[in-house]
């Protein structure tokens, strides 16, 4: 945006004149503006006065009358208004250049949000700026006109607005550095989390029409659920002055607004009470510290045995997110799925609540000698071992270690020290081994080892909703991750795996495969022995 | 899943290229491959390059590709118009199967023709009743169309 101002000298003051140029739907368009009275000697723009051109005041005065009402026919009284908030802005403005640059500042966003579809409330945003305070920190694009527009109307009495101005005062308290991303509407945003060992939550949240009257609805990849009980805030009515910020701030200081904590129950009961979104995030990072062991556990597995699922690409700041479910491979075709219990992870799997927390998988003959031995001894599992000491306590014998560090282009990454030693240790097992199990885990019908998500598989659905965090290879992040193969061949002599959608979609294409109770009965595509898997 | 599969078999043909036979895209076109067989030299086509013409179907792997010979070969399992007599390219197709391994079923079915199932009769007929004459004349025609 070019701005030229031209000085006409007269008696002890300055005469500024020129044009400002703002951007209409990508044209330019040119504004005749003029300031006089700016103090010759000291600069001075106390007693300065704005003559603009009509053009310029119909732009600023668009939304200055108030949030919804674009009251500004032709200039008139609103545009009076509006261009009396700007030469309060000018006199107020500590040179005549920063002035400058805030009413550049202001157009550069007209034109941004003209651009990008015209809407009352983003044309309400740039124009606050100049009356408002600008330069506030902006965290996203979307962020700016939100952010601007809550400085600026403080006085306005609307709904909206007073979102914003709450919505402000939040991401005030919790730093900005937090916020991921933010609609255009301030409706939805997600907040983001790094915990003490360098992995990343993300808290989701979405406010209600009726907000903060009404909770705000929050979703996490916690395997906990999020429960908070939410008090409006008694202040609701009026919109926070700018003394409330700094009260606000406090908030968030040691003990100050910490809402009690509630038990790890995952059955609902009441969480911590909140009234702001700072009191919901200090929920979250409770309920992140209560998963703390569960995710030890987890990182005890993925060091120290050669975990199938998830794979090996994920990287290690996102091998939390999902179900705290791991598959591990058992040597020869056999594999182990294993669920800990959110609750009690390092505690025996939960059995009793049904839904497979212990899944032997693979061909009979090498499976059941192992699921004997695991349900033989479960009574020696003790917390006083990671899961998997106690693994190899019950089955007997040593878990295959993790596949060589090669194998796994995602596995580097922060906190990867014990993991590369584990990569030594798997070099004591007969070499080539790694890429003999490579090899053998890629699905023989359709060569992947990770079939993509939404390749008709049902499992693809199973992921954490809403994730969409633009991924930067197609097997990244768990839950998205892809199905690894699942459904092994068990004639011991064949044992190869498939995934259960190629296997499906190849059996029904073949006439002889029967079809009972859903299930598809029918020949290994491999070796020709009966093969079952689900329709 | 198609192109996906297809690519990933000439990654690994590249990666790992069999003797006696090559495959790769004929054109801009993944689905169109052509590859070529080496005679096999235990047998009478020894000396002889014969090129294949290979179409995937848009279902593949879940249908058998169709293979068929551009060079004309003296074959009880190959007719004139170049189809192959195999029974992995038609009921006992598997998606285990890849095309490196249709191509070494190719190669053997040279090697060994199987007379109890002809596409050709009369070949199948001289190679039972005149090992001799089936030979020369295969040699003849590995000579006329398959060299040079």
């Amino acid at each position: 945006m070019a701005l030229v101002a031209l000085p006409t000298r007269a008696a002890r003051t300055v005469d500024h004149e020129g044009f400002v140029v703002s951007q209409n739907h990508g044209a330019p368009e040119y504004h005749w503006i003029r300031i006089c009275g700016v103090d010759a000697a000291t600069g001075s723009t106390s007693n300065a006065v704005l003559q603009a051109a009509p053009s310029l005041e119909a732009l600023l005065g668009g939304g200055a009358g108030g949030a919804g009402t674009s009251s500004c026919g032709g200039g008139g009284a609103a545009a009076a208004g509006a261009l009396g908030a700007v030469i309060g802005r000018l006199r107020a403005a500590p040179s005549l250049d920063s002035f400058m640059s805030d009413l550049q500042e202001v157009l550069e966003r007209l034109s941004y949000a003209t651009s990008a579809g015209p809407g009352p409330g983003s044309r309400q945003g740039g124009a606050g700026a100049a009356a408002g305070a600008a330069g506030r920190p902006a965290a996203a694009a979307g962020a700016a006109a939100a952010t601007c527009a809550a400085a600026a109307s403080s006085s306005s009495s609307s709904s909206s607005s007073r979102l914003l101005a709450l919505l402000l005062s939040d991401l005030d308290a919790l730093g900005w550095g937090c916020l991921e991303d933010l609609d255009q509407d301030a409706a939805r945003l997600s907040l983001r989390l790094v915990d003490g060992c360098g992995r990343e939550h993300q808290l989701r949240l979405s406010l209600p029409h009726d907000y903060p009257a009404s909770p705000p609805a929050a979703a996490t990849d916690l395997p906990l659920p999020l429960a908070f009980t939410w008090v409006p805030p008694p202040a609701a009515a009026a919109a926070p002055a700018p003394g409330a910020y700094a009260a606000q701030r406090h908030h968030r200081g040691p003990g100050a607004g910490w809402s009690a904590g509630a038990g790890p129950g995952g059955g609902g009961g009441g969480g911590g009470s909140c009234s702001s979104l700072v009191d919901v995030y200090n929920v979250f990072e409770q309920a992140v510290e209560r998963c703390q062991p569960l995710w030890g556990c987890l990182e005890d597995i993925d060091r120290n045995a050669h975990v199938l699922d998830p794979p090996p690409t994920v990287s290690a700041a996102r091998r939390h997110l999902g179900p705290p479910t791991r598959r591990l491979a058992l040597g020869g075709a056999a594999s182990l799925q294993l669920r800990l219990d959110p609750a009690d992870p390092r505690g025996p799997p939960p059995l009793q609540g049904g839904g497979g927390a212990v899944a032997f998988l693979g061909p009979p003959e090498h499976v059941e000698p192992l699921r004997e031995a695991f349900f033989d001894r479960l009574h020696l599992w003790t917390r006083d071992r990671g899961p998997v000491e106690n693994l190899e306590l019950l089955l007997g014998k040593p878990l295959p270690r993790p596949a060589g560090s090669g194998a796994g282009p995602g596995a580097g990454g922060a906190g990867v020290g014990g993991r590369q030693q584990g990569g030594q240790d798997g070099q004591q097992v007969p070499a080539g081994d790694p890429h003999a199990m490579e090899a053998a885990a890629e699905c023989p019908i359709c060569l992947m080892y990770l079939l993509p998500a939404g390749n008709g598989g049902p499992a693809a659905a199973e992921g954490p909703q809403d994730v969409d965090m633009g991924d930067d290879e197609p097997g990244a992040g768990a839950g998205g991750a892809g199905l690894v193969p699942d459904v092994v061949c068990p004639t011991p002599a064949c044992g190869l795996a498939f995934h259960t959608p190629c296997l499906a979609e190849w059996l029904r294409s073949v006439p002889d495969t029967r079809v009972s109770f859903n299930k598809l009965f029918g020949r290994c595509p491999f070796c020709s022995n009966p093969i079952t898997v689900r329709a | 899943m198609a192109s996906k599969r297809i690519q990933k078999e000439l990654q690994d043909l590249q990666k790992d290229p069999p003797t006696s036979c090559s495959a790769g895209p004929a054109g801009d076109d993944l689905f169109h491959w052509q590859a070529t067989i080496m005679g096999p030299s235990d047998s009478p086509y020894a000396g002889g390059v014969f090129f294949v013409n290979i179409m995937f179907p848009p279902d593949y792997p879940f249908k058998p590709p169709k293979v068929t010979f551009q060079t004309k070969v003296y074959h009880p399992n190959v007719n004139s118009q170049g189809s192959i007599c195999l029974d992995i390219l038609k009921d006992q197709w598997s998606p285990a199967l890849t095309i490196s391994k249709v191509l070494l079923s190719i190669c053997s079915l040279l090697t060994d023709p199987n007379p109890d199932d002809p596409l050709v009769p009369e070949i199948a007929h001289i190679y039972k009743t005149d090992r001799r004459r089936y030979e020369e004349t295969a040699r003849e025609w590995t000579r006329k169309y398959a060299m040079g």
